[in-house]
């Protein structure tokens, strides 16, 4: 009986210690530098295009959502009610600047989520929840839609300059 | 949708151990499982398949396996997404030579889910030695999967996996016989889910959705022993320990047992299973900052898991009947969406010898 009893406890172990020597692959965890992408550009010609094509309560405004932005009189950071239409607060933009960054995909910019996500499938877009939810289509039904060249710019590189202010940057 | 199921679907469409009717020509397997769990996940599997001996010593097979699928696991869902259902379809097909001294078989399967086509190639080989007392065999696989994304006409990757296998089995005493298997298979292509975002922790406290990266390549090293044991009359003891290993730092044990009596014409069993995994080295529930790779594949994280069943078989002189029913636990302590999972699967078999 303790014969067996030391068979079953060598037979258990042995296949762990066969496979322990097992390399890793080098770097698995290595950190990665955010996508620098002009900010100035963001908060005053992005920000307007999320703001009006993206972040209503019923879409990305929605907490529940993996791409979630802040926007005013929709989602907000703090507050109540009686807060909702107050000026966009820096931590929300840098939370929008961030989480646009974090859908760029840096090795193939034109492929980024950012940009498939809301274009049509027929103009090489993704699937986007959004474009059925109220049978209207995707938010751009081309590349040609100002909208969408405004965040293709950004992503190629445009930058502005931080005093740039353009009208309802502030919405 | 391509469910992380593997042990569940093993447990619903894999052929119960033990005697078979004695089929003259051919045997018939009609099977069906059910499965369910509290990440509200509900599969039904239906399985037919066909063995069949034409001439002398060789065999051919052929396998329908159906899964409906309705789940609404938390790897899927947000605000945006309910409930989704599918079905999951897979046909097989092999040749066999047995001899009693030499087997050769090769097999083919294909297997089509909305978003995910697989076809698998495979062939194997062993031989008996020294009296049929060690079976020494060796097998390789090559599979090329065509990953899709649901409604998404745009998105297209593929994944190819490459495996090889050796065995032996040993025919140790009257009482005891044990087998020993070196698994290896390298996985090359897309391993990430288009479903499942990483979350990065974010200074104003909302943390940053990125989409999943895993790495291109996946070398994978499994070591699996198993010993059966015979005891008093007509009793069993099948007991098994594996040792698993991969380059992404992922490393697993698992040990079960399972005791089979025989009380003609009927088998009852009774079995458990033990796992326990190490977490991949670029597994984190939500990241610290952004990392070259980034995944919320729970299955990636350091988790553990028990499955206890019990089963019972009726074996006629040209039918057998089988029932079984699996209680399955699983704890996931890095995984804060999905801490806990449990669920039961049931499955009932028909085998029939013509």
């Amino acid at each position: 009986m303790r014969r067996a009893a030391l068979l079953g406890l060598g037979l258990a172990v042995a296949p762990a210690a066969a496979v322990a020597p097992a390399a890793c692959q080098k770097d698995l965890d290595a950190p990665l530098d955010p996508v620098e992408l002009d900010r100035p550009f963001f908060d005053c010609r992005v920000q307007p295009v999320l703001t009006r094509s993206c972040a209503a309560l019923a879409c990305h405004g929605d907490p529940g959502r993996y791409f979630k932005l802040f926007a005013r009189n929709r989602l907000r950071i703090t507050g109540d009610e009686t807060q909702r239409n107050v000026f966009m607060r820096p931590e929300e933009r840098a939370h929008n600047y961030n989480a646009a960054r974090a859908f760029v995909d840096r090795a193939a910019p034109e492929r980024s989520l950012l940009l498939t996500k809301p274009l049509e499938q027929a103009a090489g877009g993704s699937f986007h929840v959004g474009a059925t939810l109220y049978r209207a289509g995707n938010v751009f039904a081309g590349t040609d839609d100002p909208d969408y060249q405004v965040l293709a710019q950004w992503l190629a590189g445009a930058t502005e300059a931080p005093t740039c202010q353009e009208p309802g940057s502030t919405l | 949708m391509r469910l992380q199921l593997a042990a569940a679907c093993a447990l619903l469409s894999g052929s119960p151990a033990g005697a078979e009717p004695d089929g003259d020509r051919a045997t018939v397997v009609v099977r069906t499982a059910g499965y369910v769990d509290d990440d509200h996940t509900a599969i039904s599997t239906s399985l037919v398949s066909v063995r069949a001996r034409p001439v002398g010593d060789v065999f051919v097979s052929a396998r329908y396996v159906a899964d409906a699928v309705s789940s609404a696991s938390v790897d899927v869902v947000t605000a945006a997404t309910g409930r989704w259902t599918e079905l999951r379809s897979e046909v097989s097909t092999g040749v066999a030579y047995a001899d009693g001294t030499t087997s050769l078989s090769a097999d083919y399967v294909f297997s089509h889910e909305n978003d995910w086509d697989s076809h698998t190639v495979s062939a194997g080989g062993s031989r008996d030695l020294f009296g049929h007392n060690l079976t020494l065999g060796a097998g390789a696989s090559f599979v090329d999967n065509r990953v899709g994304r649901a409604d998404d006409a745009n998105f297209h990757e593929r994944m190819r996996v490459l495996g090889g296998a050796l065995r032996a089995v040993w025919v140790a005493g009257k009482r005891d016989i044990f087998q020993g298997a070196y698994d290896l298979s390298r996985a090359s292509g897309y391993q990430a889910s288009p479903y499942r975002y990483a979350f990065v922790d974010d200074p104003a406290g909302v943390p940053i959705a990125f989409a999943e990266v895993a790495p291109e390549q996946r070398t994978r090293h499994a070591v699996t022993l198993r010993w059966n044991r015979h005891l008093l009359r007509d009793a069993a003891l099948r007991s098994h320990a594996r040792g698993y290993a991969d380059d992404w730092g992922t490393a697993s044990i698992t040990a079960g047992t399972e005791f089979v009596v025989g009380l003609a014409p009927f088998e009852l069993g009774a079995n458990v299973r033990l796992y326990a995994q190490r977490h991949a080295a670029f597994y984190q529930d939500v990241y610290d900052r952004p990392r070259r790779y980034m995944t919320a594949d729970r299955e990636l994280s350091t988790f553990q898991d028990i499955f206890v069943g019990v089963r019972g078989r009726w074996i006629g002189e040209s039918i057998a009947v089988d029932a079984a029913l699996t209680g399955f636990g699983f704890r996931f302590p890095e995984f804060s969406r999905l801490p806990e999972r449990r669920g039961l699967t049931a499955a009932l078999g028909l085998v029939w010898a013509i």
